[in-house]
């Protein structure tokens, strides 16, 4: 992109297109000008559909100026990560065994994409399978930390992350089994979000676990995101745990926050998981501070609540998440196991040592945490929590390895199904973004994302991207 | 699970192959260390329970409320 589009926001692109000082043309050249110039360094794009994406354009550009516009995404670049299938367009979930898969219908996800007006310039890398962890090994190359190339944005949603932070795209599609939309976001100083289960329909998404899989927007900010929900929310019967439920009202509540702020909102304070059950480093805890600040200066009632140990949402969710990756897995890797990736191959097989009974036993253990998880909610409308323990690690450093504590706060609103966002709250002396994580009751997405949008304001975070240079791959 | 905090090389290649995996050898240390986790978060799972608790409704989750 241009030195001035690519530090738009998805929301401010949207204005600029709909008031026809933008057009969809000019914006799509840019973001492949700037993909083709920075991608080689961080590795986000798997697949560059460039002469589709600029027929695309051009027909959106054609519709818009016969005064037809469908709404705020239209002639919006999205990325996909590639586990989302796209008809006639390969999806490989970055893994050899799926090398040469081309889905004959696009996700319903992409369909309301497309069917918004959104233009599909690129698919992007992954984690293997959304799993296997930041891998050398596999047909291409793990994405780069843009804030500093020689640092993992960590994932699954990798890809995602790495371009929306690199403005070369404004926004893309990422998916949150365990937290892989809302860490890397956080690594990489985005905005992510998890929606609440059943909400945003997964069908055509590459399953890793069906229970605890979500998919979601990543963009730069959290109303970048709540444009994106606006499409994405609904029922779809396509999906077995689709929620048919009305779609919140995302713009509205994002205007509801700029017109009065967070007046007379109630946000609840998990300090027990950042102070006791993962203690979490001197720059999250700052930032986390300063976030509480402007909460109060915006308005809200802000104080602590304990919900159960961050260990007891731990235990069952990597029975459940390990048993049915497996389930799903089976049959390719006794197949052929050399075909995937070595941490994707062991995280994998693991799974085929849980029991049945275990598996019951934690989803019997998940009812009781949901209660007891909202129960201990009733009456607020958010809690918070960092949603990562420090800032972005070495490329190598297997920040899934099952030794020492989880660097991340995520699985606890896979287990609960509830709405989970991670927005930027800050910056480590050496530059390195900061993610606070605001999670709701179900259906609760736009409040959440309003609270979000506040934060990001007042804290003046998204004024500040990532330099970066040309630099040979 | 093996209910064994680290699995005996010879078993865990055993349960490979009843379970079908045909694994590298350098696959087996690091995997030892991921069941072994595994082992430990089955031990908080099977901890007693009320024996009303059903396990979680996966279709309908954020459905689910303490008084459903």
């Amino acid at each position: 992109m241009s030195a001035e589009l690519h530090a738009l926001s998805l929301a401010e692109l949207s204005r600029r297109i709909a008031s026809r000082a933008l057009s969809p043309v000019e914006l799509m050249e840019a973001c492949i000008a700037r993909i083709k110039a920075l991608d080689g360094g961080l590795n986000s794009v798997l697949l560059l559909l460039e002469e589709r994406a600029m027929a695309e354009a051009g027909a959106a550009e054609a519709e818009i100026a016969a005064g037809r516009l469908r709404g705020p995404l239209h002639g919006i670049p999205i990325g996909l990560k590639d586990i989302y299938e796209t008809a006639g367009i390969p999806t490989t979930a970055h893994s050899a065994v799926l090398r040469d898969h081309v889905p004959a219908e696009d996700a319903t996800t992409v369909r309301l994409l497309r069917e918004a007006g959104a233009v599909i310039p690129a698919k992007l890398s992954t984690w293997e399978f959304a799993l296997g962890g930041t891998s050398f090994d596999l047909p291409w190359p793990p994405a780069r930390n843009p804030w500093d190339r020689r640092l993992d944005p960590t994932g699954s949603s990798s890809g995602s992350a790495v371009a929306v932070a690199a403005g070369l795209l404004p926004g893309a599609m990422g998916s949150d089994t365990g937290g892989s939309i809302r860490n890397p976001a956080a690594w990489c100083g985005i905005a992510g979000h998890k929606p609440t289960y059943g909400l945003v329909s997964r069908k055509g998404v590459l399953p890793l676990s069906w229970s605890l899989d979500h998919a979601g927007p990543m963009a730069w900010t959290a109303e970048d995101c709540a444009l994106m929900m606006e499409a994405l929310a609904g029922y779809d019967p396509g999906d077995p745990a689709s929620a048919d439920v009305p779609a919140p009202d995302f713009a509205g509540a994002i205007a509801e926050g700029r017109r009065h702020g967070l007046a007379g909102l109630r946000i609840g304070v998990v300090r027990h998981f950042f102070e006791c059950d993962l203690p979490c480093t001197p720059p999250v805890l700052t930032a986390m501070e300063d976030s509480l600040r402007v909460m109060r200066e915006l308005g809200a009632e802000v104080f602590d609540v304990t919900l159960p140990a961050f260990g007891e949402y731990a235990a069952p969710g990597n029975i459940i998440a390990r048993a049915e990756s497996w389930a799903i897995h089976e049959a390719w890797l006794t197949e052929d196991a050399s075909r995937y990736g070595a941490y994707g191959r062991r995280r994998l097989a693991s799974g085929a040592f849980v029991t049945a009974s275990d598996y019951l036993h934690a989803q019997r253990r998940r009812s009781l945490l949901i209660a007891r998880t909202l129960e201990a909610m009733e009456g607020l409308d958010a809690v918070v929590f960092p949603t990562a323990r420090g800032t972005a690690e070495p490329m190598g450093v297997d920040t899934m390895a099952p030794k020492g504590p989880p660097a991340f706060f995520a699985r606890v609103f896979n287990l609960v199904g509830g709405p989970a966002l991670s927005v930027c709250n800050g910056f480590s002396p050496e530059g390195l973004p900061v993610g606070l994580q605001i999670a709701g009751r179900p259906f609760g997405d736009a409040m959440v994302l309003r609270i979000g949008d506040a934060v990001e304001r007042a804290l003046g975070t998204r004024a500040r991207r990532p330099l970066l240079e040309v630099v040979d791959a | 699970m093996s209910g064994e905090t680290v699995m005996e090389r010879p078993r865990l290649e055993e349960r490979l192959h009843a379970c079908g995996l045909r694994l590298p050898p350098e696959d087996l240390a690091p995997l030892d260390e991921l069941i072994t986790i595994l082992d430990q978060a089955a031990e908080v799972v099977r901890a007693p329970l009320p024996v009303s608790a059903e396990p979680a409704n996966v279709l309908v989750l954020p459905h689910t409320r303490p008084t459903d």
